[in-house]
């Protein structure tokens, strides 16, 4: 996706009930928005300054609230329809997710020369390899500062 | 190469990271970690010498350091700067003042931090309260209020369209037309009994 504004959207977006999080690539660096729904925290890394990326690996895929409210729902509906049963459900809908995000979850961090910038919108290890494809090419073009 | 320290706990990553890029634990904490180096983590480093930036008579001094020669211009102002006061940004070379008078005045998004989305915020107070019916009189004039006040407040810096603006100044409107109606229907019925 390009906004108006040419930036480009990059893999990852982080959208939580209220906490968001999301990656834009511009011509000369990489704007890194966190914050709410309300109000929105910038951070700018230049391309000529990124030394590299940094995977940790490890910890759970945050689950979705979209699958929380999916889960209590389907708990509500399942306890008035099915009772006992239906609670049974709405609870294995909030855990399947639960356990097939565990272990699959990582961080991205952007090496630059004073320290490193955690990309918060990268949180699955299959998001990362999208996202080093597209930045990689413009931060070996760039001329290191 | 520039050392690159390990995001949990600072320590510097050997070499071997920066030729391969499989999982390795860090020597300090055990996080297990990958490295895709970039072109700039081989660079060699840059410092400025002191050495190199003074002045001999023959060469213009920077404007804020006199003992300094000056090897650049201010893009915005024209003032001389030496390597340490000359800010890159972009395409410009810009001055101390300069940068700070731009990030003071809001003109340029390249020099935003933060933004509040107000288009977000009226659109929350219209739709949110509807769920309740009855909070809806006190969202919707909050909404129309802050849809009118804030309309010429820039959106998000990515998000340029502002329908939502424009919907909640509807919505809310709508909602008070509801209010005016319910309260008019009231009145007239007490009126007949």
């Amino acid at each position: 996706m390009i906004t108006s504004n040419g930036y480009v959207a990059l893999s990852g977006t982080r959208r939580g009930f209220i906490r968001r999080a999301s990656a834009w690539m511009a011509d000369d660096h990489i704007l890194l928005i966190t914050g709410t729904r309300f109000h929105e925290r910038y951070a700018r890394v230049y391309y000529r300054d990124m030394q590299g990326l940094i995977i940790q690996r490890g910890g759970n895929i945050p689950i979705s609230w979209f699958w929380i409210v999916l889960a209590a729902v389907s708990a509500a509906i399942g306890a008035v329809q099915l009772g006992a049963w239906g609670l049974l459900i709405g609870a294995f809908a909030l855990i399947v997710p639960l356990g097939l995000g565990a272990g699959f979850g990582c961080r991205l961090y952007i090496a630059t020369a004073v320290g490193n910038v955690q990309v918060q919108s990268v949180t699955k290890t299959w998001q990362v390899s999208r996202f080093s494809a597209m930045v990689r090419v413009r931060a070996e073009e760039a001329r290191p500062s | 190469m520039s050392p690159i320290g390990c995001p949990q706990c600072g320590w510097e990553l050997p070499p071997r990271m920066f030729e391969s890029t499989d999982f390795a634990p860090c020597q300090i904490c055990g996080a297990e970690l990958s490295l895709l180096p970039f072109r700039a983590a081989f660079a060699p480093k840059q410092e400025l010498r002191s050495a190199d930036m003074a002045r001999s008579e023959e060469e213009a001094p920077c404007f804020y350091h006199e003992s300094k020669k000056a090897a650049q211009s201010c893009s915005r102002c024209g003032r001389f700067l030496c390597s340490l006061c000359a800010a890159e940004f972009g395409s410009e070379v810009l001055c101390p003042d300069c940068l700070v008078a731009a990030a003071r005045s809001g003109q340029d998004a390249r020099l935003e931090t933060e933004r509040t989305l107000y288009d977000s915020i009226a659109f929350a107070l219209a739709v949110v309260p509807a769920f309740t019916v009855s909070f809806t009189i006190f969202g919707a004039p909050a909404a129309i209020y802050t849809a009118l006040r804030f309309r010429k407040r820039p959106t998000s810096l990515v998000r340029r369209r502002r329908w939502r603006i424009w919907a909640a100044l509807l919505i809310g409107l709508a909602e008070v037309g509801f209010w005016v109606f319910a309260i008019a229907v009231a009145v007239t019925n007490r009126q007949q009994t």
